[in-house]
C-alpha cells in the first residue's frame, strides 16, 4: 500500500500547500506582480459587499438541490423497492434505467438543458406553448435562473440519491421489521420510526457526498448562465474559478478555493463526528 | 384486492415516469442530432432526418484527436489507479488494524474541492513544462481516481474472509501469490466495476481538462465549448457530439449492468 499511499500523498500534501502559500499572495498572472499580502485576500474577499450575495446563492442552491433529490430518491427509492418486493414485471430493469443520468458527463447535461431553456425555441417554452400556458424566462429571469439550475441538478442527480437510499433500503435486516409487523405497526409507522433511524449513516453519507459534489461542480453555470444574469447564479464555486482563470487574479481565487474547502470540511467533520457516535 | 391493484397501478406510473425522466434529456438531445439544425436554438423538426451534424463534426481534426486524447487520457488513468489502488486495499484490509480510520481519511481526501486542486497543478505544470501533455492531465485524475479505487476495493476485499488466504498461506504462498493468484480474482467482477467507474469519472471530467489542457493534449467535454459561438450554441453539433461521446460509457454501464446496483450501495455506504 505504500506506493499508493506515497502518490497520494504527493498529489495532494504539494497542491495544498501551495494554494494555501498562493492564497497569500496577490498575484495577478497578466501583469504578473507577485507580492505577499498575509491575509489581505481573505480579508478584501469577506468586506466585498458582494460576497454575502455569492454566499447567499450558493447556499440556496446546495441546500434546493439537496433538499428535493432527497425527498425525490428517498419516494423513488421506495416505490422500486416496493415494487422489486412483489416482483412486478419490469421493475430491475427501470432500476437500472433511472440510473441513466449519472453517466452522463456533467457538461453535456448542462447543453442538453441550456437548450431547453432557450427562450424562443426551447423545448421547455415550446411545450408550455403547445399547451397554451406563457412561457417563461427560465435562465435570463434574475429571480428565476438559480432555480433552473437547481432543476436540471436535482435532473441529472436524484438517481445518485435513489441509487444509494435503495441499496440501503434493501440491507436491513428485515427481522425488526418483521417484529414491529407482528406487532401492527403500519408501513410509514415502519418507515419512519425504524427502517429511516437504521439507515441513518447512509443517510450521512449520501448527504455528505452531494453537498461537496454540490460544492465542486460548476458546470451547469459555465455553460447555461456563467453567473448571470446579473450576479444572480454566481455560485462560489464559479467565482473562485473566474477569479483565477478569467480575470487572473490567482491569489484571490486561491483564497476563494480555500474558502469552500473550509466549508467542505466543516460539513465532513460534522459527519464524521455522527458517525463514529452512531457505529458504538 | 382492489386496493392493492390500484397501489402496483401507481408504483408502475411512477416509477416510469421516473425512468422516462431519466432518459429524455439524452435520447432527446440523441434524436435531435438527427434533424436539421439550421437555426441556432433548441428546435426540433422530427419530419426531416439527416446525417449533416455528425458530417459536420466529423470533418474536423480536432474532434477525433480530442476523442482519442480523452480515452488515452481515462484508460491510462484508470490502469494506473487500479493497480495502486489494489496495493493499498491489500495494505490495509489485511495488515492494519484501523482500517476505518484510515480509510475515513482516504474518504476526506477525496472531498477536496477540484477548484482547489487545479490551481496549483496549473502554477506547477507551467514550470515543469507538463501543461497540455496527457500525463500530466493523467496524473491530476489519480486525485479523484486513486481515492476512489482504494475506496471501492478495500470495501471488496473486506468482504472476502480471511480463511481463503490463510489456507494458501500455510501451503507456504507469498503475499503477493495471495494477493494476484488468490484475492484479485476472487473480487475480478468488483474490480471491474470499480475500473468501468473509474473510467466514467476521468472520461467526464471538464474542470482539469479546461485548464489543464489546450492544443496537443485537447480532451473532448473543453473542446465541446468551441462550438459555443457568440450568438449561442450549434446544438445540433453539439449533441451529435455528445452521442458519440456517449458511446464508451454506455458500453461500460452494459459490461456491469449486473454489479451496478451493489456498486452504488458500496461506493457510498460502507
Amino acid at each position: 500500500m505504500a506506493p499508493a499511499l506515497i502518490v497520494l500523498a504527493a498529489i495532494f500534501v504539494y497542491p495544498l500547500v501551495d494554494a494555501f502559500i498562493t492564497s497569500l499572495m496577490r498575484w495577478n498572472l497578466i501583469s504578473n506582480v507577485k507580492r505577499w499580502t498575509g491575509f489581505g485576500n481573505y480579508v478584501a474577499i469577506f468586506s466585498d459587499p458582494a460576497f454575502p450575495g455569492v454566499v447567499r446563492v450558493t447556499f440556496i442552491y446546495s441546500a434546493l438541490s439537496l433538499f428535493f433529490e432527497f425527498s425525490l430518491g428517498l419516494a423513488l427509492a421506495l416505490m422500486v423497492r416496493a415494487g422489486l418486493r412483489r416482483a412486478l414485471l419490469g421493475f430491475p430493469l427501470m432500476r437500472v434505467l433511472i440510473l441513466a443520468p449519472l453517466l452522463v458527463a456533467p457538461l453535456l447535461w448542462a447543453f442538453y438543458f441550456r437548450s431547453f431553456y432557450s427562450p424562443q425555441f426551447g423545448l421547455f417554452n415550446q411545450v408550455l406553448e403547445g399547451l397554451g400556458l406563457p412561457t417563461v424566462l427560465w435562465v435570463n429571469d434574475k429571480n428565476l435562473a438559480i432555480f433552473s439550475l437547481v432543476l436540471a441538478d436535482v435532473w441529472q442527480w436524484t438517481p445518485f440519491m435513489f441509487a444509494i437510499l435503495l441499496a440501503g433500503l434493501m440491507a436491513l435486516p428485515t427481522d425488526v421489521v418483521e417484529a414491529a409487523r407482528m406487532d401492527g405497526a403500519g408501513g410509514w409507522r415502519i418507515l419512519f420510526a425504524i427502517e429511516l433511524p437504521m439507515l441513518r449513516p447512509v443517510l450521512l453519507v449520501t448527504l455528505l457526498i452531494r453537498t461537496i459534489d454540490s460544492l465542486r461542480y460548476l458546470d451547469l453555470v459555465l455553460v447555461i448562465t456563467q453567473g448571470g444574469p446579473g450576479r444572480s447564479t454566481e455560485i462560489l464555486n464559479f467565482l473562485a474559478y473566474r477569479t483565477s482563470f478569467q480575470e487572473f487574479q490567482l491569489g484571490r481565487g486561491a483564497a476563494l478555493a480555500f474558502i469552500v474547502l473550509a466549508l467542505v470540511m466543516l460539513a465532513a467533520a460534522a459527519l464524521l463526528r455522527v458517525m463514529w457516535k452512531a457505529s458504538r | 384486492m382492489n386496493r392493492r391493484r390500484l397501489q402496483g397501478i401507481l408504483l408502475y406510473a411512477g416509477t416510469a415516469l421516473a425512468a422516462f425522466l431519466a432518459l429524455f434529456p439524452p435520447i432527446w438531445a440523441t434524436l435531435s442530432s438527427f434533424t436539421p439544425s439550421n437555426r441556432v436554438g433548441g428546435e426540433l423538426d422530427l419530419g426531416h432526418w439527416t446525417l449533416d451534424n455528425y458530417a459536420a463534426v466529423a470533418g474536423q481534426r480536432d474532434f477525433w484527436a480530442s476523442l482519442a486524447h480523452s480515452a488515452i487520457v481515462s484508460v491510462g488513468t484508470t490502469a494506473v489507479a487500479i493497480f495502486l489502488g489494489i496495493l493499498a486495499a491489500f495494505g490495509l484490509t489485511r495488515f492494519r488494524s484501523r482500517f476505518r480510520r484510515i480509510a475515513f481519511t482516504i474518504l476526506a481526501v477525496r472531498m477536496v474541492p477540484g477548484i482547489v486542486l487545479v490551481l496549483p497543478f496549473y502554477l506547477l505544470y507551467r514550470n515543469l513544462g507538463l501543461l497540455d501533455t496527457l500525463h500530466g492531465l493523467g496524473l491530476t485524475y489519480l486525485t479523484f481516481a486513486l481515492p476512489f479505487c482504494i475506496w471501492m476495493i478495500s470495501g471488496f476485499f473486506e468482504s472476502i474472509p480471511f480463511e481463503v488466504e490463510e489456507a494458501a498461506a500455510l501451503d507456504g504462498a507469498s503475499n503477493w501469490t495471495i494477493l494476484w493468484r488468490i484475492l484479485v480474482p476472487i473480487a475480478a467482477p468488483a474490480i471491474l466495476t470499480t475500473a468501468v467507474l473509474t473510467f466514467i469519472f476521468c472520461w467526464n471530467d471538464f474542470l482539469f481538462a479546461l485548464i489543464l489542457t489546450s492544443q496537443d493534449a485537447l480532451t473532448f467535454l473543453p473542446l465541446l465549448l468551441r462550438y459555443v459561438l457568440p450568438q449561442g450554441p450549434l446544438y445540433g453539433q453539439i449533441f451529435a457530439g455528445a452521442t458519440i461521446f456517449l458511446i464508451p460509457p454506455l458500453i461500460g454501464l452494459i459490461l456491469i449492468r449486473r454489479h451496478l446496483s451493489t456498486a452504488f450501495g458500496l461506493g457510498a455506504v460502507k
